[in-house]
């Protein structure tokens, strides 16, 4: 045990390393804030424009979930994505190390910045625009937001997972977070869409627990949504269990082939 | 005269085609090109269409086109001039006699030409997904004002590619400048529910003016297309020069302090 959180301590270290290396005053000013929050406000404004201030206050939920989930999505994926691009994934395979506590760790530094986009969306935007959203309401959410977002994560690892033979791992997991979009109730809610879409977006993580989190930001209780909070969890549980498979497997037949460095 | 015209049309002929074969295996294009068009256009039209605003459909699928071609654009110009810094190619470039943004031009409309692809499958997806009535007001001012927008939008693009010259992180900064660029041309939204300080700005983006410009032609906007298009061919010579100025100064600020592969 006290190895699995050695090496989850050390992949922590290597996650954040990797992402202090770009947090530099002049990317995060000038790219990653703007970015987050212009995009949220981009599709906040065509909600005012079709359907007025409701409409808008609903997309400004749904984008500020969305910042964060795909975020995590593109980190996660990026996380197995990068062992390839930098020539480290044969140490990976090599090693006796126990590889999962190490991923964990490495996708530490994506889940939190995933979860300070939540935060500087929801300081920025919800001021910004006079949505009637208080403080109290967003901050006994806050709980699911976490959950989602973790949920989420696990999708960014399959992801990873599945496109590491491929070269198109970031167009996946691209694709992957606008179609979450798409499906996940972010900008109108999810039964508006086509009953097979619907279908679709409950079996993505986010869409139970953007679900949970406009009932709980209108005043339902936890027991009220739990069904949504379990089906989020429950969701995020079988995609990480997806990924570690994949994963494994990517692994083994690299070992056996012996082309990992084909990737 | 002839002789210096012909080699330098046989410079842009050759970085156009050059810049065609690499697309062809990149992976952004096709997100750019074929997956983000979809999306956006689901999105937008499916918004719409939940607010009870079904007529702003073919406005929306003409926004979402042409998000597609400046995102070709704007991608174009930020990758590839990091694209050559990565092959280890800026610098010959740089200092080669011919002039850099000889070669950038050539490969900017390049790219601008295939971006009419988005164009075509966001027109498809209103049409398969949305049963969208696609009428065209003025087809011969739609086509002409759609290539004179794809001009201005390129020598748009060459304003910003010859900043990303300076910068290592021209990547992050082009996904950044996307959203304000979105939102100040109003593309998916009418200009009227932005402030009224932020109107000056969008009369300087060529995308606003040409998205307003196949608005016109369209029948969506009571407005003169070619009125319009003639704004745009003076926009297009005021962004060229300075365009030239701005490679001029870059080019001279890289040369003089030798800074191409430190930045």
């Amino acid at each position: 045990m006290s190895q699995w959180i050695q090496l989850f301590r050390s992949g922590a270290r290597t996650g954040w390393s990797n992402i202090a290396v770009e947090l530099t005053p002049a990317t995060v000013l000038g790219s990653r804030i703007p970015r987050t929050i212009l995009q949220a406000v981009f599709f906040i404004l065509i909600s005012y424009a079709a359907g007025g201030s409701e409409l808008a206050k609903f997309a400004l939920i749904g984008n500020t979930m969305h910042a964060a989930v795909f975020h995590s999505v593109i980190e996660m994926s990026v996380v197995i994505e990068l062992e390839k691009w930098l020539g480290t994934m044969p140490y990976l395979i090599a090693s006796p190390a126990n590889w999962f506590p190490a991923m964990m760790g490495r996708s530490l530094a994506g889940y939190v910045e995933g979860l300070i986009r939540i935060l500087l969306v929801l300081l920025i935007l919800v001021p910004f625009f006079g949505a009637d959203l208080t403080a109290l309401d967003l901050l006994r959410a806050a709980p699911i937001f976490f959950v989602t977002v973790a949920s989420a994560s696990a999708l960014g690892w399959l992801s990873g997972a599945m496109s590491l033979p491929t070269r198109w791992g970031m167009l996946i997991c691209n694709t992957i977070g606008y179609v979450m979009m798409l499906t996940g109730g972010v900008n109108f809610p999810v039964t508006a869409l086509p009953p097979v879409i619907q279908w679709i977006g409950r079996l993505l993580p986010m869409t139970n627990g953007l679900l949970a989190i406009r009932a709980v930001i209108d005043g339902a209780s936890y027991a009220d949504t739990s069904g949504l909070i379990f089906n989020e969890i429950f969701i995020g549980l079988v995609y990480g269990a997806l990924a570690w498979r994949v994963f494994s497997h990517r692994l083994n037949v690299a070992r056996q082939t012996g082309n990992i460095e084909q990737f | 005269m002839i002789n210096r015209l012909r080699s330098l049309l046989r410079v842009i002929a050759g970085s156009f085609t050059m810049q065609a074969k690499e697309r062809a295996t990149n992976q952004f294009f096709v997100g750019t090109l074929l997956v983000l068009p979809i999306i956006f256009t689901l999105l937008s039209v499916g918004t719409y269409l939940y607010g009870g605003k079904g007529n702003f459909g073919l406005y929306a699928v003409i926004g979402a086109g042409m998000m597609g071609v400046w995102n070709a654009n704007l991608w174009t110009s930020g990758r590839i001039v990091e694209g050559e810094r990565r092959g280890g190619t800026l610098s010959m470039l740089i200092a080669s006699p011919t002039p850099f943004p000889i070669i950038l031009v050539g490969k900017s409309l390049s790219n601008a030409f295939a971006s009419l692809i988005s164009l075509v499958v966001t027109f498809a997806t209103g049409l398969i997904a949305f049963r969208l009535e696609l009428d065209i007001a003025n087809p011969a001012a739609f086509i002409v004002s759609l290539l004179l927008t794809l001009v201005s939008m390129t020598c748009f693009g060459l304003v910003l590619g010859s900043t990303f010259v300076l910068t290592r992180n021209a990547g992050d900064f082009m996904e950044a400048a996307n959203y304000p660029i979105f939102i100040l041309s109003g593309l998916m939204f009418p200009l009227t529910i932005l402030p009224a300080w932020l109107r000056p700005l969008s009369s300087i983006l060529a995308p606003t003016w040409g998205n307003l410009a196949l608005g016109a032609s369209a029948g969506l906007v009571a407005d003169n297309p070619w009125l319009i298009d003639l704004y745009l061919i003076g926009l297009s010579l005021v962004y060229l020069i300075i365009a030239r100025t701005l490679f001029k100064k870059v080019e001279y600020l890289v040369r003089r302090d030798g800074s191409m592969e430190v930045f």
